[in-house]
């Protein structure tokens, strides 16, 4: 939505096509409050953010399809709809791809054992529970301290089931620190790290799961596993870009993330195909994905008038104690914003980028956080010459 | 008593199914009695679906007099019924130069077996050629172009609907609990067959029951044979994959089996597996360590393989007779009562020939065959929208809103495709999967579930609490929120 008001606002015709009943996607389930604090400096939950823009669409003069399904992308940008009307033809200047991202199944992790009902990502769950009002299960356990699982494990909490722990695979929460104090610690729910779920029970229903801890190598150690009962395994291991249209459109894909790899607009490497959100990587706050987003459809509207954006030909790559960092290209004729994971949990660090004075410090980072830095206008000079520009993170 | 029909069969697996089709033939009352809510449950649904060539087994075993005739019976069966089957082929690959003579043993008991085609492959390029991503270490194959690949459940809900279409009775979740043998052919029928369901009567009784097969002879007083359960295990890979696999390949077989293959399935994607692991009771559970062997054994004929892709994996049962080979014919002890027990690999590829054979023995124990000029042999299948091109999807989609909600995004599969299946008797969520694929896919379900359960609720008229994955117990839901 963000991308479709920005590029609405610079007078393109924009076209906003949504494959479910209504605009705003996850946002829709997520009724826990704590979204718009960077953008709006209020914490509003995932509806009231998501009407905020539905809203600000309906003003405009996008052109909105809901329950509305791409059944083709092509790298020249034209595209096949299904529509209720049946299906439609289009051909688009420029496309921002703003698909989000899905969650890691059981299959993926590989969790062995039996194959009862009673076991599904968190996020399913939370669609029961807020949008259709079913309860999944009584007695609760959650594998992996990613935020839906511990948002997840509160609310249901509160609908009267218990939740007797939370496994991380890692040292560490993947969660947000906020998460896991106002989630867990508030109501008592124990925090396994370094402990996963090695077998799964039940023929029919699940009837229990086997908690097992892991050494450095995250295998289970072995006479570490006890059974826990519960009726009820959800999993919060991870997303995954929603990256299909991407891979179909011929758009190259970062091993690290799985989204699309972008330049400091958010275009990928076909000329005019974009991606924003957490089709690109995986972001904490959904404040982050719709700035992303209006940078997308900025880049998006300039791209169609001119067939052209200033050529980001300065590689951006992850140096020390960085996992990853997006935008993958910039021009560096334009300041711009960097989001970037390090590999560890540490404390006071700087962020810079190598051979720069361009430098921010850290209290704490953990990868469970993304850091957000911008290299303002004052900046750019610094980056004259450079074909590309590492980002690293050092301890002081 | 229910009723009074000529033939009961006991077990809806491929091959009690495949019986039901292949006698609806006739002017026959026939019945199917299932313990689970669906066709293909049992050692069914979770195997490799090959269709083997038949080198495999030993010239002389039943195994072997079934093999290669179900083989080239296999187009009789998939094409009126509208099921996907390709010949792909088949390589058997070894690394070792020395291990030559044991392809060529296998070939020649291929020959004795009937096999046609089969041919050794020196010619590394030609390997290569075949199957560009196989490993460079591999020096020779033995390659069967005869085999095949087939999703054995689709063949077992297409044998299924074509039966039920032709007059066959089916009863579900109705597990045998006794057969007596009454001896009253006139009136009653020699056999009574208990279940949840009633009592039914019949002349013929026909043992399909895969894993209880053993249990079920027991029923009668035949202790002929019993049932070693195994399990094999699979991992499956995202089809996106599609294509980086072109033949199903094996490696030299070992004492058990016929080792750990990688093949493309019939579906589009990629499997490995299985291995083989003998057990006290049956038990689809998969296991680190055999998910771990599944894995090293694909990987050492694929290399390169990305394994990142695998979106499940799953177990699959053998029913292994004692005589380790597949244990057909009329019960010594009881007349009337037709072993069709111990089916395991190559029991997908037998079934064809199989069941011409106990058709066969039927008649000659005396059962009237009359034609039955009314017998339609094909069915439809349900039109899939994910195979449509853009002038068929136009059309398809102009009939009825339905086809224009795509429930299962990954598979991209249709409100009318998921409403179809239900009218064709699908009713839990795993019914709906192997009919439709939906479910299936990189995100195995996690986006479309909600929406399926409302679906099958809706459809069926059960609240949502009453929608299962597999039949009883098997529920997703366990009640409302506190607003509801």
């Amino acid at each position: 939505m963000a991308a479709a008001i920005r590029g609405a606002e610079e007078g393109a015709d924009v076209m906003l096509v949504e494959r479910d009943i209504e605009l705003g996607g996850i946002l829709n389930q997520c009724i826990h409050n704590g979204f718009g604090v960077e953008i709006y400096g209020e914490e509003l939950t995932g509806p009231e953010y998501a009407e905020r823009f539905t809203r600000r669409i309906g003003e405009s003069r996008v052109d909105v399809r809901l329950n509305s399904f791409v059944l083709s992308l092509r790298p020249d940008k034209t595209m096949s709809l299904l529509t209720p009307n049946g299906v439609l033809e289009v051909e688009a200047s420029a496309v921002v791809l703003a698909t989000g991202a899905r969650e890691k199944s059981r299959g993926e992790i590989q969790i062995p054992g039996d194959r009862p009902s009673g076991v599904m990502p968190a996020g399913t769950a939370q669609k029961f529970i807020n949008k259709k009002g079913f309860m999944p299960g009584k007695k609760v356990f959650v594998l992996g301290s990613g935020d839906i699982g511990l948002i997840i494990s509160r609310r249901l909490t509160w609908e009267g089931a218990e939740v007797v722990g939370v496994a991380e695979i890692m040292d560490y929460p993947t969660g947000l620190n906020r998460n896991v104090v106002q989630c867990l610690h508030d109501y008592d729910i124990p925090l396994h790290l370094s402990h996963t779920v090695t077998d799964i029970y039940g023929k029919d229903r699940l009837e229990g799961i086997e908690l097992s801890r892991v050494d450095e190598d995250f295998q289970p150690i072995e006479g570490s596993s006890k059974d826990i009962d519960v009726d009820l395994l959800l999993l919060s291991v991870g997303l995954v870009p929603e990256n299909d249209f991407f891979k179909e459109a011929g758009v190259s894909l970062s091993e690290k993330t799985q989204g699309a790899l972008v330049d400091e607009w958010f275009q990928t490497d076909v000329p005019g195909i974009f991606g924003c959100g957490n089709a690109v990587h995986i972001e904490d706050l959904v404040d982050w994905v719709t700035m992303d987003g209006f940078r997308a459809g900025d880049g998006a509207v300039a791209y169609a008038g001119n067939d052209s954006l200033p050529s980001a030909d300065k590689d951006v790559v992850a140096g020390d104690n960085v996992n990853y960092v997006v935008p993958h290209e910039v021009s560096g004729e334009d300041e711009f914003r960097f989001a970037l994971r390090v590999t560890e949990p540490m404390e006071n660090v700087d962020i810079s980028i190598k051979g720069t004075d361009i430098s921010y410090f850290k209290q704490i980072v953990t990868p469970g956080e993304m850091e957000v830095e911008e290299v303002s206008e004052e900046d750019l000079p610094e980056l004259e010459g450079m074909s590309q520009l590492e980002i690293e993170v050092t301890r002081r | 008593m229910i009723k009074k029909c000529d033939v009961i069969i006991v077990g809806a697996g491929v091959i009690g199914t495949g019986l039901a089709r292949e006698l609806s033939r006739y002017k026959l009352d026939v019945v199917v009695m299932e313990k689970e809510p669906d066709v293909g449950w049992g050692t069914t649904k979770a195997n490799s679906g090959i269709i083997h060539a038949g080198y495999d087994a030993k010239p002389g075993t039943v195994k072997a007099s079934f093999s290669a005739p179900g083989n080239k019976k296999y187009e009789e069966w998939t094409k009126p019924l509208s099921v996907p089957f390709k010949r792909i082929g088949s390589f058997v690959s070894t690394k070792e130069e020395s291990q030559l003579d044991k392809l060529e043993k296998l070939m020649e008991q291929g020959h004795e077996n009937g096999v046609d085609k089969l041919e050794i492959i020196k010619d590394k390029a030609r390997i290569k050629d075949l199957e560009p991503n196989i490993s460079e270490k591999v020096e020779a194959v033995l390659h069967a172009p005869t085999a095949g690949v087939v999703a054995p459940y689709k063949l077992t809900i297409a044998l299924y609907e074509n039966a039920r279409e032709n007059g066959v009775d089916f009863f579900f979740n109705s597990p045998v609990e006794e057969i007596e043998v009454t001896n009253n052919s006139e009136s009653d029928g020699r056999f009574a067959v208990t279940s949840s369901e009633g009592e039914i009567h019949g002349d013929y009784v026909i043992n399909a029951a895969g894993i209880s097969s053993g249990k079920v002879a027991k029923m009668v007083g035949d202790d002929s044979f019993s049932i070693f359960p195994a399990r094999g295990e699979y991992h499956l890979l995202d089809s996106e994959i599609q294509g980086y696999v072109n033949k199903i390949n094996f490696p030299l077989p070992t004492g058990d089996s016929k080792g750990i293959l990688v093949t493309p399935a019939a579906e589009g994607s990629i499997i490995f597996g299985p291995n083989h692991q003998p057990l006290e009771k049956p038990s689809v559970a998969t296991t680190r360590q055999g998910l771990d062997q599944v894995f090293n054994g694909a990987t050492d004929l694929f290399p390169d393989i990305d394994t990142g892709k695998i979106v499940t994996n799953f177990a699959g049962l053998r029913a292994k007779a004692g005589s380790d080979d597949f244990e057909i014919g009329e019960s010594e002890a009881v007349k009337g009562f037709i072993n069709v027990g111990g089916i395991q690999s190559p029991g997908l590829t037998a079934a064809p020939a199989i069941s011409e054979h106990v058709i066969g023995l039927l008649e000659e124990k005396g059962l009237t065959l009359e034609v039955d000029q009314s017998f339609s042999p094909s069915r439809e299948p349900i039109p899939n929208f994910a195979d449509m091109d853009m002038e068929e999807i136009s059309e398809y989609t102009d009939d009825f809103r339905a086809a224009k909600e795509i429930v299962c995004r990954c598979e991209e599969v249709t409100r009318a495709e998921i409403e179809e299946a239900i009218e064709r008797g699908a009713d839990t969520l795993d019914g709906i999967k192997f009919r439709t694929r939906s479910r299936m896919g990189s995100c195995q379900g996690g986006f479309c579930t909600p929406r399926l359960v409302e679906i099958l609720s809706d459809e069926l008229g059960i609240s949502p609490k009453d929608v299962t994955k597999k039949g009883d117990g098997s529920y997703l839901l366990d009640g409302e929120t506190k607003e509801g």
